[in-house]
């Protein structure tokens, strides 16, 4: 999978749980930038994606990750690396 | 059923109830995850409050304190509970306030006048740990002060608020300190765990329903239930993947409290009941009982449905077969555990199923939504699905050693007080059967009321009738004239207000004894009784009871030197039976609109009614309180 596939897989995540129909997304996108993203929104964002691609952030990762470009990285070597933790 | 036909042409309604029904298949065509559940419950959300929609869900005002996180179950909660046909409005408590909400005599949890409370205990913020070299004293000890901790300050507020609650309790963690050793060891925490929660089922009150969180747990894998990552970082208490099972628990329970259990099993027989095809196969080809795999797992199917049956759930036969074939195998085959007297209505035939349910419930005067339906063939049940969305339709798995489970899973039948209607019910539908033949044969009305030989009595609310009551009044749509819905306290309050008159009526004939079947209440308004609820269950319609209880009624009336008797009927899609019922007792129509009639009756120009039902020999007087 590509980084813009998992760009956008995590923007129809987001969408659905904000609940918007629509969301652009791109690397530089914050939290901040995208109404009804806050603290709540973003532990339920984490266990859909957690869900959704099969995969398990470590307890520090989930609370340190700063922008959707982060997130992708993260997400992208947990798809491509050896089983991380 | 009007909501298989909507009454109202309006296209909006239409568009609702098909948008509605949409949901309620999308809801529970899957084990859907926790985030497509969220989604689910904000689509459901937005549909409840079309008014179409909105009017056919019973409204529960719902508190919610917790010692953990409540924001992220919440939302799935709301649907499950839409699911079960309650409309919930909320209050939630402050984030681990927890005692202080519920002692608190004016504060927001007790003005907010919750029905249910809902208090959800996170294990890892248990009240207190005994410790590991604690003796048996010590933690019994540990046990009495954590369940009086726990208990207490619910009693507190049931006393204050009428509210019901439901209580958590606790389960234990994958991991044991101690080993194996623990088993032995009073303050080892598993164990701890398991004497805490026997205490509190022991000591709950009538008013405490305990959520059995740690039989949840087991169920998922005490691994599953509990994910450290969210409950270090999120103090969420149950792990995402379990949320949708507690909340399942949590709607069950508080649509049971609500009375909307559901109350009758549709099953298909073939490939359901027995492996293989009865018709084709024969008796002896069948699969059922001990000497194959797949005969245990169908008996072991018949065994728990027997199990439902004897506390109350009632079964019915619907299935596409030859009749006399399909009866021969409960009469004839030896294995069978279910037999033909634990189904109140049979029927086995070629026409579409669809069609057999509508008229299995109207045979039992029971809604739609009273439902559910077991077939092993899917397209049986998407034929059921698609004409009849109101019922319940269990995804069986291909295996019928799966058929326990698959149905466990779904917490349909939930109760939370057993009563002994309960215990009796398939019984008094048979004798409802044999009434209606007898019927049949008579052909004078009064002389077959009178050769019923039934005898009623006739009672204020008793304490030891307040459950049977609350549940009679919230499950009755049929003959209800106001259609209110109640706690068990408002029941005990009515009982004891000095303003109210209060009947209950018991009725017992020659086939059988039917149990408390009629409730009514009204309170003095000046030189009014004013009626605020009269309901009946159908079982006992045409009998007569409306008029034997009309002469209680004036009686009381008289006794209080009132000069007016004054009724109400608000007509729901449900109530059509009962829009004649103050005229039919001499009362004239006096006012209202299209969502409430007034009716009126001068006491000085009433006189008794005549009735078939002999009250002076009182029928069996109720068991003595507790």
């Amino acid at each position: 999978m590509t980084d813009d596939q998992i760009l956008y897989r995590v923007g129809e995540i987001v969408a659905e749980t904000v609940g918007l129909a629509t969301l652009a997304l791109t690397p530089a996108t914050t939290a901040a930038d995208v109404e009804g993203w806050d603290s709540l929104a973003n532990v339920q964002i984490i266990v859909a994606i957690e869900k959704r691609f099969g995969i398990r952030f470590r307890t520090g990762e989930i609370a340190s990750i700063k922008s959707v470009g982060e997130l992708v990285a993260r997400i992208a070597s947990r798809l491509s690396g050896p089983r991380n933790g | 059923m009007s909501v298989t036909s909507p009454s109202s042409s309006d296209g909006l309604n239409l568009q609702a109830t098909d948008a509605w029904r949409g949901w309620l298949r999308d809801w529970s065509v899957a084990a859907h995850d926790y985030s497509t559940l969220v989604r689910l419950s904000r689509q459901g959300e937005k549909l409840a409050t079309v008014a179409e929609i909105e009017r056919r869900l019973v409204p529960v005002r719902l508190a919610v304190v917790s010692t953990a996180t409540a924001d992220f179950f919440l939302p799935i909660l709301k649907g499950a509970l839409l699911r079960a046909g309650l409309r919930p409005s909320l209050y939630v408590a402050p984030y681990g306030q927890v005692t202080p909400s519920l002692l608190s005599a004016d504060g927001p949890l007790a003005t907010f006048r919750p029905q249910v409370t809902l208090i959800a205990n996170a294990t890892a913020h248990m009240p207190g740990w005994p410790s590991l070299d604690a003796s048996l004293d010590d933690v019994q000890q540990q046990v009495d002060d954590v369940c009086r901790s726990l208990l207490d300050p619910c009693a507190v507020f049931h006393e204050r608020t009428g509210s019901e609650i439901v209580l958590d309790n606790f389960h234990a963690f994958s991991w044991r300190a101690s080993g194996n050793f623990g088993a032995k060891l009073p303050g080892d925490p598993t164990t701890f765990v398991r004497r805490l929660n026997l205490a509190l089922g022991d000591r709950a009150p009538r008013f405490v329903h305990v959520n059995d969180v740690a039989a949840l747990a087991e169920r998922r894998g005490l691994e599953t239930w509990f994910d450290e990552r969210y409950w270090y970082l999120a103090k969420q208490a149950v792990s995402f993947d379990c949320v949708p099972d507690y909340c399942r628990s949590l709607a069950s329970i508080i649509g049971a409290i609500l009375g909307r259990s559901k109350k009758c099993l549709l099953l298909d027989l073939d490939n359901t009941l027995w492996g293989g095809v009865v018709g084709d196969d024969g008796l002896a080809g069948i699969q059922i009982g001990e000497g194959s795999g797949e005969g245990e797992a169908f008996k072991a199917f018949q065994t728990y449905l027997k199990q439902l049956k004897d506390r109350g759930v009632l079964l019915a036969v619907c299935s596409k077969n030859d009749d006399s074939i399909a009866r021969s195998a409960f009469t004839d085959h030896p294995d069978m555990v279910l037999r033909l007297d634990d189904f109140v209505v049979f029927k086995a035939n070629w026409e579409p199923k669809s069609g057999n349910i509508r008229a299995i419930a109207r045979e039992m005067d029971l809604p739609l939504e009273s439902f559910v339906f077991v077939d092993d063939n899917p397209a049986e049940r998407e034929e059921v699905a698609q004409a009849l969305p109101e019922v319940t339709i269990p995804a069986m798995p291909d295996d019928a050693a799966g058929f326990v489970r698959a149905l466990d899973a779904e917490r349909l039948f939930e109760v939370v007080a057993l009563t002994t209607e309960d215990l009796q019910r398939t019984a008094t539908y048979h004798a409802r059967r044999e009434t209606l033949d007898a019927l049949g044969g008579a052909t004078d009305v009064g002389a077959y009321l009178a050769s019923l030989l039934m005898t009623a009595s006739v009672r204020p609310f008793e304490p030891v009738s307040f459950e049977r009551i609350t549940q009679l009044v919230n499950k009755t749509n049929q003959f209800n004239l106001t259609t209110p819905r109640v706690v068990p306290a408002e029941i005990e309050r009515l009982a004891s207000d000095p303003r109210t008159v209060t009947f209950s009526v018991r009725l017992q004939d020659r086939f059988a004894d039917h149990g408390l079947i009629s409730v009514f209440f009204a309170h003095a308004d000046g030189p009014a009784l004013v009626i605020d609820a009269w309901l009946m269950s159908c079982r006992v319609l045409g009998r007569g009871v409306e008029r034997l209880l009309f002469n209680h009624v004036l009686a009381a009336a008289r006794e209080r030197t009132l000069s007016e008797i004054v009724g109400e009927y608000k007509p729901t899609d449900r109530n059509m039976l009962v829009k004649d019922h103050y005229a039919g007792l001499g009362f004239t129509r006096d006012g209202g609109d299209g969502t409430s009639e007034r009716w009126r009756l001068r006491v000085a120009d009433a006189t008794p009614l005549e009735n078939c039902i002999d009250a002076g020999t009182a029928a069996r007087e109720p068991r003595a309180s507790q």
